[in-house]
């Protein structure tokens, strides 16, 4: 009888073990993979969408040579450094964000300005218009404005497929009692504004731009807005990467007086900010 | 045991909730692709012994100089500065806080001893942003020297900052100038300089019209067109100079033209324009046993061939769709036919691959001059690279890929121009004038 209850308490604790070992060896490979999957973003649709974007840009340069350009690549370079996207203003810090506006999908309908088709208002508008003389130098002139301003968009389409997503500015007034949601946004909006302060710094050398290096720097900012100190969150393949990296958070310093809100958790070190992503 | 578990369990899921609970309180903004920065170099003030002889005295304080002025060349990669007298020597060590500060990214340290009858040259370069000295030599000097050891110093510490690329200071330039003509008779010859058009030495002496030269894969030998004015008949033959023996070899005097020639990958065969049969065509000449193969074959005229790194593709230039325009051929397949590359301007000439092929560089006549355009070899992506700068022509890629060296024409009165050799980066900014007050220099090529 002891001897089967002994074989018993045997069988048991192998069960129990074994069981214990598949159940911490399960744990693992969830940990792993969770932790695997949370640091690599979904790169493959980023890359196709870049893709996709650029192919975009390559046949509308197709199209446009039809005689021989007139503009040297130096004067297209100088026409592409024109700021596109105006600076945000320092003063709106008790703004918060709408709701992350998506990217424009291929077929997206934007939404048009509404028309209103007044058919009096339109042949009296007619009318005044066949009255008018016709100012050829203003024409030439429009034509003008629309050639640069198709160069402009062809460049600020480039810039969004280097940028990556974008959250624009939001509008919304939020009271004292802020969720963690509209925190959240108040934080997002904050991020994307220090990237754009960043951006003007963050410059490589010819021997590691177009390598496939990335990093992440983790930022504490003071109540002021200033940097209070700056780490490698996760590292790249190259040290000389990770420095230049931090150098361009480093030289940024300040990012602007932040709201009260989001002043503990930027004081924490929340935000990170991706190189390149 | 059953305890043990549990405990680890619940350790794990506390730490699983750790984790989730530390990623979901950041938040990622994304900085986006960096723009190219400009490196900047800074070339401390040679160190010398007091025990040098006074002419290398004068090397040591030429050298610092040699090397900034080798690396501003590349003046859209890195911006140069030397020191202030005595700051960051050899001997002073490297003192990075300041230099940081300062905004150096490279440090370049010289300095000039004597060891007995030689004097030995030490030179440093220093990463300053990671504290690495990737570059350390210890080499004798001599004062005959000192300028191609300057050059190929340079070349190595570009090197050890471009993961092995090699640049253009070790790479020489080879033109055309008629230097020493007189009025009723003109008379071009064949020159060599460095690429920064020092050390110039005179490569034929015909006292005739030398044109259209080309460089061979191994850069021992140099192809051109010769019009020989002791020859009775006036003839434009192709000839061969041996940069090794100083040879020079008739390669083909057929009737008529023998000229625009260049040599396949494999450097046994050149690719020349003949006109013997009555048109223009594009031939292929083994330099072994001459025998000849008709490359091209139509009523237009073929002309100018330019052939890629890899010899797989060759560009030239036709007439046959009414203007001169350029075309590409696949060498590899026979029978292939060519491809028409370019399709807008009024003339094109001079069509010439980027070492790795994948753009090639021409001029084409705009606003009554030359200027220079750059495609891709698929006719893509036309740009125009001069403008406003004389008229811009015979243009040629760096072995590095980097610049294109071409010859510009200023009109200075109605009877008077002047025709120089510049360079530029692949991109159209003017680096600087290479060859000045030598005559009119033209068909500049890059000899490596």
């Amino acid at each position: 009888m002891s001897h089967y209850y002994a074989e018993d308490m045997l069988g048991d604790s192998r069960l129990i073990k074994s069981v214990g070992g598949s159940f911490l060896f399960h744990i693992l490979l969830i940990l792993f993979i969770y932790l695997f999957s949370s640091n690599t973003p979904d790169t493959n649709s980023i890359t196709s969408e870049k893709i996709k974007e650029l192919k975009v840009i390559q046949s509308a340069v197709k199209v446009d040579v039809v005689s021989m350009p007139k503009l040297t690549v130096k004067e297209l370079k100088a026409i592409q450094h024109i700021p596109l996207v105006e600076e945000p203003n320092k003063e709106t810090t008790k703004l918060i964000a709408e709701p992350v506006v998506e990217p424009k999908k291929e077929g997206g309908a934007k939404a048009e300005p509404e028309v209103k088709s007044q058919k009096n208002s339109f042949q009296s508008l007619l009318k005044t218009l066949s009255e008018e003389k016709i100012d050829l130098k203003n024409i030439k002139k429009i034509e003008k404005t629309d050639k640069i301003a198709k160069i402009e968009q062809n460049s600020e389409l480039k810039k969004l497929v280097l940028e990556g997503n974008k959250i624009s500015k939001g509008s919304q007034v939020f009271s004292e009692n802020h969720s963690s949601e509209e925190q959240r946004q108040a934080l997002e909006l904050y991020a994307q504004n220090m990237t754009n302060k960043v951006r003007s710094h963050w410059s490589l050398p010819s021997y590691l731009l177009g390598k496939d290096f990335s990093c992440q720097v983790r930022v504490f900012i003071s109540e002021n807005g200033d940097l209070i100190k700056s780490e490698i969150y996760k590292k790249s393949a190259d040290a000389e990467f990770d420095q230049r990296a931090l150098r361009a958070v480093e030289r940024t310093a300040t990012f602007g007086v932040p709201d009260k809100s989001i002043v503990t958790r930027l004081i924490q070190g929340e935000v990170l900010l991706g190189f390149p992503l | 045991m059953k305890k043990n578990i549990l405990g680890m369990i619940l350790l794990l899921s506390s730490f699983l909730n750790m984790v989730a609970q530390t990623k979901q309180d950041f938040v990622v903004a994304s900085v986006g692709q960096a723009s190219e920065a400009l490196q900047h170099i800074y070339i401390s003030e040679s160190e010398y012994s007091s025990d040098l002889s006074p002419a290398m005295k004068n090397i040591a304080r030429k050298f610092s100089e040699l090397i900034g002025d080798d690396f501003a060349y590349y003046k859209h990669k890195y911006t140069v500065d030397k020191t202030i007298k005595g700051e960051f020597t050899y001997s002073s060590g490297i003192p990075y806080s300041v230099l940081l500060k300062k905004g150096v990214d490279i440090l370049i340290q010289t300095s000039f001893s004597q060891q007995g009858s030689k004097t030995i040259m030490n030179v440093m370069a220093t990463k300053v942003l990671n504290k690495t000295t990737f570059y350390k030599s210890e080499v004798p000097i001599e004062i005959s020297n000192w300028r191609t050891l300057g050059h190929s110093l340079s070349d190595r510490i570009y090197r050890g900052i471009n993961d092995g690329k090699q640049s253009i200071f070790k790479d020489k330039i080879i033109f055309v100038s008629d230097y020493g003509s007189q009025l009723g008779k003109q008379i071009k010859e064949l020159y060599v300089v460095d690429f920064d058009g020092e050390q110039r030495r005179q490569l034929t002496r015909h006292g005739g019209v030398v044109i259209s030269p080309a460089v061979s894969p191994d850069g021992n030998k140099i192809l051109y067109s010769l019009i020989d004015p002791s020859s009775k008949v006036k003839n434009i033959n192709l000839m061969m100079l041996d940069l090794v023996t100083g040879k020079v070899t008739t390669v083909s005097d057929k009737k008529g033209i023998n000229s625009g020639a260049v040599f396949t990958g494999d450097g046994k065969s050149v690719l020349l324009t003949l006109s013997f049969n009555g048109n223009a065509d594009i031939y292929e000449l083994r330099l072994d046993n001459k025998q000849l193969t008709q490359v091209t074959e139509h009523t237009a005229a073929d002309v100018d061939p330019s052939i890629n790194g890899k010899g797989t593709q060759m560009s030239f230039l036709s007439d046959r769709s009414g203007r001169a325009m350029i075309y590409s051929l696949d060498l590899t397949r026979p029978g292939a036919k060519p491809v028409r590359i370019s399709y807008v301007g009024k003339f094109n000439a001079t069509p010439r691959y980027s070492p790795d092929g994948e753009d090639i560089v021409f001029s084409s006549w705009l606003d009554e001059r030359f200027d220079i355009f750059r495609i891709k070899n698929t006719g893509n992506q036309l740009v125009r690279l001069t403008k406003d700068f004389g008229s811009n022509e015979e243009p040629n890629f760096s072995l590095d890929n980097e610049f294109i060296i071409f010859s510009s024409k200023r009109v200075l009165s109605s009877k008077k121009s002047m025709d120089s050799i510049y360079l530029m980066t692949r991109d159209g900014e003017i680096v600087r004038e290479i060859i000045k007050n030598f005559g009119a220099c033209t068909t500049a090529r890059w000899l490596r």
